[in-house]
């Protein structure tokens, strides 16, 4: 049987194309859900209204069938995406930290 | 829902308005408007109404239709409405301009009936344009924060057309208007709609929403934002009302601590974008975020200007007039561009790709290491401009102005190039086995991860 694992690793393929990282380091894979042949993910976009939210959508969806028999998609802004949710890698990618940059770098 | 995630007629929008951008800029710079001529001369403000109407509006008519429904979370719903809107739009500034050529004697005076007609042409266009946008903005109520400088703005476009067919009509036939003074006094509530009242509250309120999106910023901006909106707006459309009322000869004092309100809220914006731009998680910048901050620059400067001409100095009124159209609005314009059209064309074009196999990021559909220096170029041109302007050297100027148009035709050809990826790597079979990022060739100076 496929594992959360496998799933999130696949869906690694799928990027946010304007942050041009992969959406499960991005941390908006909210939930990845294995249910005998059936997998659930939980999805959101970096923001509501983002004009990439269905190709992200459908992606996941191809890629998540590529190692599941049967998926389920399932889009949620609550709670919004925030930076933090990124892993400690694509944190460092973007120099993502707590502290205050400087304004006009 | 595939189709609807880009507006079909926004890049045509865009092409337009850059050619148009282009024309203006070339008149100015061959000695056909100002600064070799004077400010008011009718061949200026045929130059003007090419970058107001040609330029800065249709280019953000084009934004609003693509983006509206992103800050709103709608779906998109410019369809066809938004080609007749850009045709009307187009074909009236046309006639518009033959009526100006007219009144300059370029074009015979038979032709002058085409500045209130061409004039009409473009409510028209406007009208449609808003009827679309305000659809989108009344199923979305209670407004998000960066749509309410949208909807004021939105009002604002229309009156200040509105006005202008009056005063075509005043230049047209004078004996027709009754009102013979609404050309003076209603020139400059003409001018506070246009320029502050749309082109700098819509300005606000999409650079709120892009720039936090693009940094990785907070998009709650608390009081100070609730403040900036209440004080801008609030105070334009005050001054504008008061204004309207002494032009009716109602003597209604407040005119002047309307305008101040809103020139508080135009700096409240200045320090809410420094703190944005503080608190962004984003720490390195992309070239349209970077290239933002030259705009806002120019504006705050615009400001000053705006209140040295208060004290009386009319030196100042061509100058900041022109940092105001090329250093704030342009300049917004021409750095958020540099990121929206990658992002159309990576919607268009890679978007139905995405899982199935490798696709670029936005990103490197561009490359900001070869188009850096024409966006300095362009806001050096434009500060040098400014500065040979306020020393009333116009041969400089005149310079200055071909330097920038210039950086705007490289600007163009690279957004043209993000158009036209070459991308070796498409058609490929989705790769094998999961990955983070592979590192992939691709045009442009850019690589696939």
């Amino acid at each position: 049987m496929t594992t959360a694992a496998e799933v999130k690793e696949a869906l690694k393929q799928v990027i946010d194309p304007e942050l041009g990282y992969n959406i499960v380091d991005l941390g908006l894979v909210y939930d990845v859900d294995v249910d005998c042949d059936l997998v659930r993910i939980l999805l959101t976009t970096t923001t509501k209204g983002c004009p990439a939210t269905e190709f992200i959508r459908s992606g996941v969806e191809d890629c998540a069938a590529g190692v599941a028999a049967k998926v389920e998609v399932t889009m949620t802004w609550d709670p919004p995406w925030t930076p933090e949710k990124m892993s400690d890698m694509a944190k460092e990618h973007f120099g993502v930290s707590t502290e205050r940059t400087s304004a006009w770098r | 829902m595939f189709g609807s995630v880009v507006s079909r007629w926004t890049m045509l929008h865009f092409w337009a308005a850059f050619g148009l951008f282009a024309l203006a800029q070339a008149a100015m710079a061959l000695g056909f408007a100002y600064p070799d001529v004077p400010l008011f001369a009718p061949t200026t403000l045929a130059v003007v109404h090419l970058l107001t109407i040609g330029w800065i509006t249709v280019l953000m008519l084009g934004a609003l239709h693509q983006f509206l429904p992103v800050i709103t979370a709608q779906r998109i719903v410019a369809g066809r409405s938004a080609l007749i809107s850009l045709v009307a739009i187009l074909g009236g500034l046309c006639g518009m301009e033959a009526g100006f050529l007219a009144m300059g004697g370029v074009l015979p005076m038979a032709c002058l009936i085409c500045l209130p007609v061409g004039g009409t042409l473009v409510l028209v266009g406007l009208v449609t344009a808003s009827g679309v946008l305000a659809r989108i903005l009344w199923r979305t109520r209670p407004l998000p924060f960066s749509a309410r400088f949208v909807a004021v703005g939105l009002v604002f476009l229309l009156v200040t057309a509105a006005m202008g067919i009056v005063m075509g009509l005043v230049f047209a036939y004078p004996d027709l208007v009754p009102w013979p003074e609404a050309l003076s006094t209603g020139f400059h509530l003409h001018l506070l709609a246009g320029l502050v009242g749309w082109f700098t509250l819509t300005a606000i309120g999409v650079s709120y929403r892009l720039l936090s999106m693009f940094t990785l910023a907070p998009e709650e901006r608390g009081g100070i934002g609730t403040a900036v909106f209440v004080l801008s707006a609030g105070g334009t459309a005050a001054a504008w009302l008061i204004g309207l009322a002494n032009a009716a000869g109602l003597a209604v004092p407040g005119e002047t601590a309307a305008l101040g309100a809103a020139a508080t809220g135009v700096a409240l914006y200045f320090v809410d974008m420094i703190r944005l731009y503080r608190a962004r998680r984003r720490r390195k910048l992309e070239l349209n975020t970077s290239m933002a901050v030259p705009p806002l620059a120019a504006f705050a400067a615009c400001l000053v200007g705006v209140l040295a001409i208060a004290a009386g100095d009319d030196a100042f009124i061509g100058p900041v007039a022109y940092l105001f159209i090329f250093g704030w609005l342009s300049g917004l314009g021409l750095s958020q561009l540099y990121k929206i059209v990658p992002f159309l064309t990576w919607l268009q074009r890679y978007g139905h790709l995405l899982g199935k196999q490798d696709v670029p990021r936005v990103q490197d559909l561009v490359d900001e290491h070869r188009d850096r220096p024409w966006f300095w170029l362009y806001f050096a041109a434009v500060a040098f401009g400014f500065l040979a302007g306020l020393a009333g050297w116009t041969l400089v100027w005149r310079l200055a102005i071909a330097t920038h148009l210039a950086a705007t035709l490289m600007i163009a050809r690279a957004l043209w190039l993000a158009r036209r990826p070459q991308a070796p790597t498409l058609g490929r079979e989705r790769p094998m086995g999961p990955r983070h990022f592979g590192i992939l060739p691709y045009p442009h100076g850019g690589t696939v991860r």
